[in-house]
């Protein structure tokens, strides 16, 4: 067992992976769709999963994610692939019932590492209160992983990622960072203790902050992966935009050391290129701005919630094992989509 | 100090290149402009086409689409 | 001078060979690497700017980027522009085309003039827009954002009247005031110099 832990697998970077965002939907949108009115959420929207009305109680919540390693040990990058997958559920409201697993592997590699990440990924459907029903595996040049994953939601309690209203607060159940602190981790320049809290928030399903979330009056929800907490920001907003406070934002404290250190991903530049001109920063820090274009694996929700509530969510949230933040609010449409100021805001 | 941004900077070997290309960009509702070459860089004809980083692409395909030769593609902070 | 090979490296490697090569060189001379994607060319250039060191990249082909970064920070660029640095100069647009000749070429060459204004050191108190020069203050000019830039530094942008009529254009330029030829004589007289380009 001892020498499987030592396995180490080539990492490339997780959500780093992801196609860039300019690229994708000049794609996606010339695709032509059928029409069928039962699809109640579909990629036209950009949301986190399709969502298939079957009865007037009860929807299919459908989403797939797969990704190479970002972390040396097989074990965990299965939990942190199944935990990245299951997420997407999770940021509509719904509840995980099914999984199938997706496999890429090479050949000739040790076959005992891919039972590792097998079973660090069941490990985690298995949390999710889902069960694992099979998959496709392929050969492969490297190795990716990663999960469809079926789940099911009330059609009238569906949380869609782009309606948030006017006056809402905007809260974030993880800490931002992952991206950089996974690749300074590659050239070993971060800490363990960093390290740790990385993993611990790529592994931690994003179940509990749905579940309390569920309960209040939310606008919009979303989960925070590949495109950086301004990328997805920037797909909730529609016709709104965002003001944050850099104070207020939870990160992982030694990612700003190593931004500063330009220990920075290829993922976070395309992610500036991509929406960089809609975002307006005021006097704030340099490493904070690759913090906010950095591509989180695994990341946490991000919703609008009604400002009244924030006294009673946010004691719900105190008793979640990561460090949350109410980053900002939903303001009317501005020249910027999302502004940014150095300093914080109390929010009570 | 003026805020600097990278940009895209395309230099020609001759002036009539240039203005082609600017009229071509105009066409093609691409935003660039032409400049006079910055000083750390050196070229045949002095004056360069330059655009945010962007914009690069588009332009480079419409350079190839047209047979322009002889241009270099550098990107600084301006 | 360092050379590095970066081609084939994945973001950061290449920023941690430059960092590398920057305390080798003791943050003086120069390191050129060279990469293959845009992306390595850009979290460079970001590192570069951050710490004021001179970059620029050429791209050599789609999968070649020559990166030149230059860490004597004395070699600081000339287009750096310091605010309120006005001195009593006035320049006079007396034509839409700078030179005799070619007008596409003189049409060119103005906007080219005008651009580099934006970048000098020492500004001009006024601009004077007369006769065919009138067109450049006015609607569907493409100098209109240098010459807004050159206003916001304090630089005063005025047109004739008398042109702007004559020529039919509208009443209110796009950028500065509407003067007549009693402003404009005497502004010109009481210059210590008057640039005509």
């Amino acid at each position: 067992m001892g020498d499987i832990m030592n396995k180490k697998m080539f990492c490339s970077g997780g959500c780093s992976a992801k196609l860039g965002a300019g690229l994708l939907s000049s794609m996606l949108n010339k695709i032509p769709q059928s029409y069928d009115k039962n699809l109640i959420v579909g990629f036209k929207g950009s949301d986190d999963a399709a969502v298939y009305k079957l009865t007037d109680e009860l929807a299919l919540v459908h989403t797939l994610d797969f990704f190479p390693p970002m972390v040396e040990d097989p074990y965990i990058f299965g939990q942190i692939a199944a935990t990245n997958a299951l997420s997407d559920i999770y940021a509509m409201g719904g509840d995980v019932k099914t999984a199938l697993n997706i496999v890429c592997f090479p050949e000739n590699e040790d076959f005992n590492i891919l039972g590792e990440i097998l079973s660090g990924g069941n490990s985690k459907i298995i949390e999710a209160g889902g069960v694992l029903a099979g998959g496709h595996s392929i050969a492969d040049d490297s190795i990716k992983y990663g999960l469809s994953v079926t789940g099911t939601i009330n059609p009238n309690k569906i949380l869609k990622n782009n309606t948030p209203k006017v006056g809402d607060v905007l809260i974030l159940t993880k800490p931002l960072g992952i991206g950089i602190i996974t690749t300074s981790a590659k050239v070993n320049e971060a800490s363990t203790n960093s390290i740790d809290l990385a993993i611990k928030s790529m592994t931690t399903l994003n179940k509990y902050a749905s579940e309390i979330l569920r309960k209040y009056k939310v606008s919009a929800c979303t989960d925070v992966t590949g495109f950086g907490l301004l990328g997805h920001l920037n797909e909730m907003l529609s016709s709104t935009s965002a003001t944050l406070y850099v104070d207020n934002i939870p990160y992982i404290k030694e990612a700003f050391k190593c931004a500063e250190e330009f220990l920075i991903t290829a993922g976070g530049q395309k992610n500036r290129n991509f929406v960089g001109d809609k975002v307006c920063f005021n006097n704030v820090p340099f490493p904070m701005e690759e913090i906010l274009f950095d591509p989180q694996t695994s990341g946490g929700l991000l919703f609008a919630v009604d400002k009244t509530q924030v006294p009673q969510i946010k004691n719900e949230l105190n008793s979640l094992s990561l460090p949350f933040g109410i980053i900002g609010e939903i303001t009317e449409n501005k020249k910027f989509k999302i502004e940014v100021n150095n300093g914080g805001k109390y929010y009570d | 100090m003026k805020n600097q941004e990278l940009k895209t900077i395309i230099t020609f070997e001759t002036t009539q290149q240039a203005m082609e290309v600017e009229d071509l960009v105009k066409e093609n509702n691409i935003k660039a402009r032409l400049i006079p070459v910055p000083s750390n860089i050196s070229a045949g004809c002095g004056l360069a086409l330059c655009s945010s980083i962007s914009e690069q692409e588009k332009i480079e395909l419409l350079i190839k689409k047209n047979e322009i030769s002889g241009i270099k593609i550098y990107n600084i902070f301006y | 001078m360092i050379k590095i090979n970066a081609i084939g490296d994945v973001c950061p490697i290449p920023v941690i060979k430059v960092k590398n090569a920057m305390k080798e060189l003791n943050n003086k001379g120069i390191i050129e690497i060279t990469v293959d994607n845009e992306i390595a060319v850009q979290n460079l250039s970001k590192m570069a700017n951050q710490k004021n060191f001179q970059i620029i990249s050429e791209k050599i082909n789609d999968k070649e980027y020559k990166v030149t970064i230059n860490l004597s920070k004395e070699d600081v660029k000339c287009e750096l522009i310091q605010d309120n640095n006005i001195n009593n100069s006035v320049v006079v647009i007396s034509s839409d085309k700078m030179g005799d000749g070619d007008e596409k070429l003189g049409k060119t060459l103005l906007k080219s003039f005008i651009f580099s204004l934006t970048k000098c050191d020492v500004l001009p108190s006024t601009i004077i827009f007369y006769n065919s020069g009138a067109f450049l203050t006015s609607t569907n000019s493409e100098s209109l954002e240098d010459l807004k830039t050159l206003e916001n530094l304090g630089v005063e942008i005025t047109t004739c009247g008398t042109c702007i009529n004559y020529y039919n254009l509208p009443e209110k330029p796009e950028v500065g005031s509407v003067s007549n030829m009693y402003f404009i004589a005497e502004k010109l007289l009481n210059s210590s110099n008057v640039i005509k380009p």
